[in-house]
């Protein structure tokens, strides 16, 4: 069939009219803000916080601390949350050296003010690795450092020394993802692979309100399992080696250093799990702030309970967050209120 | 980059532009396309360029020197001989090296000696086995004096890295693609219609029907045949051919798509090979342009030459099967299906002349050949064969395929793989495509092709939409861009 360029017109018209329609179609169905990525905290890191809190996906639960912190003190302490997709120690504490440390410092290395406070938001996942080499970069070992946490400089070196790899596409990927984050089809498309891992879960969750039993039973199983053998590879050597150089920065710096054990959904825990696994590593961890003169924060099952958690059975569901701010807030986080008394944190 | 990526979505516009809106002459056309390829080839690996540049070189003036040296056979032969030892050396040495170490280091420790051949670590540079044969053919076409050397170097460097096919072919004859490169293109709607459709079409092959079928069926049954039963196992490899022709007829596609919104005509890959109803149709049909390669360049000058071989047509098809099986990868699992698909076109072609002769014989037998259930049967049994030749050509190694085929027979696993919807609908997608050009399937697509264009349009529009949001994320690499 021959063509003419009125008819060409014509369909690049009709393909246009579509794609506008879905994405105001979109826009009235799903309307969410992308999620909070280092990318935002780097940004906001542009003013001086007092209290600087370093986290996997977790942080986004920092970020609510924040502005309830925030709330509560009439604006005069404030909380900024960097959180890191998918965490590991090692990574997150890459993120400190190489991403968060300029920005906090002066040209003379000295910690700029108010930042008097340093958080650190983990789980027992963040220390969990299979064996590795020592000679593996960091990079090789976290592609969310790669996606999350590379400057255009760290991509540039790695891309003239290997050429492009699977590992450094993903910092491309990552920017363009950004270029895109106002249209409603993009956003749509990462929150259907972050919320319902494929698209099939998406019209299933949106035609029949949510996942059938059996998959949201076996998405538990898989969480009962993960849990109960975590201690074959938690508090792996490259990981609490990074949590010491974590440690010692905070020290250097004279920054005052709380870990927090981040809240798990109470229902991914079997008796097996807690034994082996939990209160191994939470004992593990007391200890080790005992002997470094750290403060840690159990939360891991004090705070929430099934309901405050979202379908992953991982991140806490947006009231859950408010309801985990507050609490920790009222309890043993009410310290940092008092933050701006020096003191206080002696 | 590669065809699947966000950035090429802005490249290839972003060359589009510059390409038309400059003066519509051969010379600026053809370097705006160079440039653009270079880039292309590039992005994968920038240090790897000084090697198809030394090669474009060297072969540009080993052609000349064809031409030059028109009477002295003795002389073109040597070059001839510089020329494939050059790119010939290349290919093997970064797609073989490792293989024939690991190979020959196995065989010594098999004699219990200790001592080993050092295994390199090579990165592959990007569609070498594609650039080296289109490459390879043009000088031998120079050598046979089918065609004349190119006399521009812009045009030949364009014939051998042009980023539409360098990733992964079509492989073009220097017949085909050089004349359209040595003369100035001007872009009418059909160039730009028919290529949006191809590319849109491939991409929807590869990323969405390929990406699919490969992440719930494929890569399930064979990461562990042996957990999963019979059934899933048969379903697994089905899934397999399905995915493999998804994922290279939709690259090569988005390939044509591609060189089309440029003026230039790639040839076709893939004519419906689930169609076909015997072994050397199929390999008429999948994969065309390599296999013509193979035909031209080994099968007939081989067969038909002066030496021993002349008329050894089962041994002339035992080669080509043999260098398909190489040319696919570097391990014992691609030799195995290579000569797999030997076996069955030399039975193939011995059962054919027994046929012949009976039909001289007795005219029923070429009624019989014509009916219906001849051509159920062939059929079947050709797909049949085509898809159980694949178990060793995606597994890791060959005790993973003799698993699988034990499986196949009769498996202890206990777990059943389910079609999901989107593997459903990839099925029903390469039904459609293969259905296309059959009665009555036909009439529903040109009665698709006469509605009115802002309709088509917003067809178009919607699937993209679609694609944008069901496109699974690992899509970015493709399956034949490895070998």
């Amino acid at each position: 069939m021959k063509n003419s360029w009125r008819s060409i017109w014509l369909l690049t018209a009709g393909i246009v009219f579509a794609l506008l329609a879905a994405e105001i179609g979109l826009r009235q169905i799903h309307n969410e803000p992308a999620k909070l990525q280092v990318m935002d905290g780097l940004k906001e890191l542009q003013v001086t916080p007092n209290i600087l809190a370093v986290s996997s996906s977790h942080g986004r639960s920092f970020h609510v601390l924040g502005q309830e912190l925030a709330r509560l003190s009439d604006q005069s302490i404030n909380l900024t949350a960097v959180a890191l997709e998918s965490g590991k120690v090692e990574a997150m504490e890459w993120l400190l050296h190489h991403r968060l440390k300029s920005l906090i410092q002066d040209d003379s290395g000295k910690v700029l003010e108010p930042l008097s406070h340093l958080m650190f938001g983990i789980t027992w996942w963040d220390t969990c690795r299979e064996e590795t080499s020592s000679e593996t970069t960091v990079a090789a070992n976290a592609p969310n450092v790669v996606t999350h946490g590379w400057s255009i400089t760290d991509y540039r070196n790695d891309f003239l020394s290997n050429g492009s790899t699977d590992l450094n596409r993903n910092f491309v990927r990552n920017r363009w993802r950004q270029a895109f984050s106002e249209s409603a089809l993009v956003r749509m498309r990462f929150a259907i692979k972050e919320n319902f891992g494929r698209f099939t879960n998406f019209i299933r969750v949106s035609v029949l309100g949510g996942l059938p039993e059996s998959e949201s039973q076996g998405l538990l199983v898989r969480w009962h399992d993960t849990i109960d053998n975590g201690h074959e590879c938690f508090l792996s050597d490259r990981d609490m080696q990074a949590l010491d150089r974590f440690v010692a920065f905070a020290k250097q710096h004279e920054l005052d250093l709380t870990i927090v054990l981040f809240p798990l959904k109470p229902d991914t825990i079997t008796a097996v799990g807690l034994k082996k696994t939990i209160e191994p590593f939470t004992e593990h961890l007391f200890e080790y702030g005992e002997n470094n003169d750290v403060r840690i924060l159990d939360m891991t099952l004090s705070l929430l309970d099934d309901n405050d958690f979202m379908l992953d059975l991982d991140h806490v569901n947006p009231p859950g967050n408010i309801k985990w701010a507050k609490a920790a807030l009222d309890g043993e986080m009410s310290f940092l209120l008092d933050i701006n008394k020096k003191d206080v944190l002696k | 980059m590669s065809f699947t990526n966000v950035e090429f979505l802005f490249f290839l516009p972003l060359v589009f532009l510059l390409y038309w809106i400059g003066p519509g002459v051969r010379s600026y056309q053809n370097t705006v396309l160079l440039f653009a390829s270079y880039i292309f080839f590039g992005s994968w690996h920038w240090q790897l360029l000084l090697l198809i540049l030394a090669g474009t070189w060297l072969d540009y003036f080993i052609s000349h020197q064809f031409a030059r040296l028109d009477d002295d056979n003795r002389h073109r032969k040597r070059w001839l001989f510089v020329s494939l030892a050059f790119s010939l050396g290349t290919l093997c040495f970064f797609k073989y090296a490792g293989f024939f170490a690991v190979s020959a280091n196995e065989g010594l420790r098999a004699l219990g000696l200790e001592q080993s051949l050092p295994v390199l670590k090579l990165i592959l540079p990007l569609g070498i086995s594609y650039w080296t044969l289109q490459r390879v053919g043009y000088m031998l076409d120079c050598y046979w004096r089918r065609v004349s050397p190119a006399e521009s170097l812009l045009d030949f460097s364009l014939f051998v890295c042009f980023f539409g096919q360098v990733a992964a072919g079509p492989i073009s004859r220097a017949s085909e693609l050089l004349p359209q490169l040595q003369k100035a293109r001007k872009l009418t709607p059909d160039w730009l219609s028919s290529g949006c459709f191809a590319f849109l079409l491939g991409y929807t092959l590869k990323a969405f029907a390929g990406e699919f079928l490969g992440e719930n069926l494929v890569a399930k049954a064979f990461s562990a045949p042996g957990d999963y039963n019979s059934l899933s196992l048969w379903i697994g490899v089905a899934a397999f051919a399905a995915q493999v022709f998804s994922d290279f007829a939709g690259y090569s596609l988005m390939a044509i798509g591609t060189a089309r919104l440029f003026a230039v005509e790639l040839p076709q890959n893939f004519n419906n090979p689930f169609l076909s109803k015997s072994l050397p149709e199929l390999w008429r049909r999948w994969h065309i342009t390599l296999n013509r390669w193979l035909f031209d360049y080994i099968f007939t000058p081989m067969t038909t030459s002066k030496g021993w071989f002349r008329n050894r047509l089962d041994l002339g098809l035992f080669c080509v099967f043999l260098a398909s099986g190489l040319w696919h990868g570097a391990a014992w699992t691609f030799i195995l299906w290579g000569l797999l698909q030997a076996l069955g076109m030399i039975v193939h072609r011995n059962w054919d002349v027994l046929y012949r002769g009976w039909c001289r014989k007795n005219r029923a037998f070429v009624t019989l050949r014509k009916s219906s259930p001849y051509g159920f049967v062939s059929w079947a049994l050709t797909i049949t064969f085509f898809i159980l030749t694949l178990v060793p050509f995606r597994s890791a190694d060959m005790e993973t395929a003799g698993i699988y085929y034990r499986g196949m027979l009769n498996s202890a696993g206990e777990l059943a793989l389910s079609i999901s919807p989107m593997s459903l609908l990839a099925i029903i997608l390469i039904c459609a495509l293969h259905f296309a050009e059959l009665r009555p399937f036909d009439r529903m697509v040109r009665l698709f092709q006469s509605a009115p264009a802002v309709l088509r349009g917003v067809v178009y529009g919607l699937a993209v939409a679609i694609l944008v949001l069901a496109v699974p994320f690992s899509s970015g690499t493709f399956i034949y861009q490895q070998f």
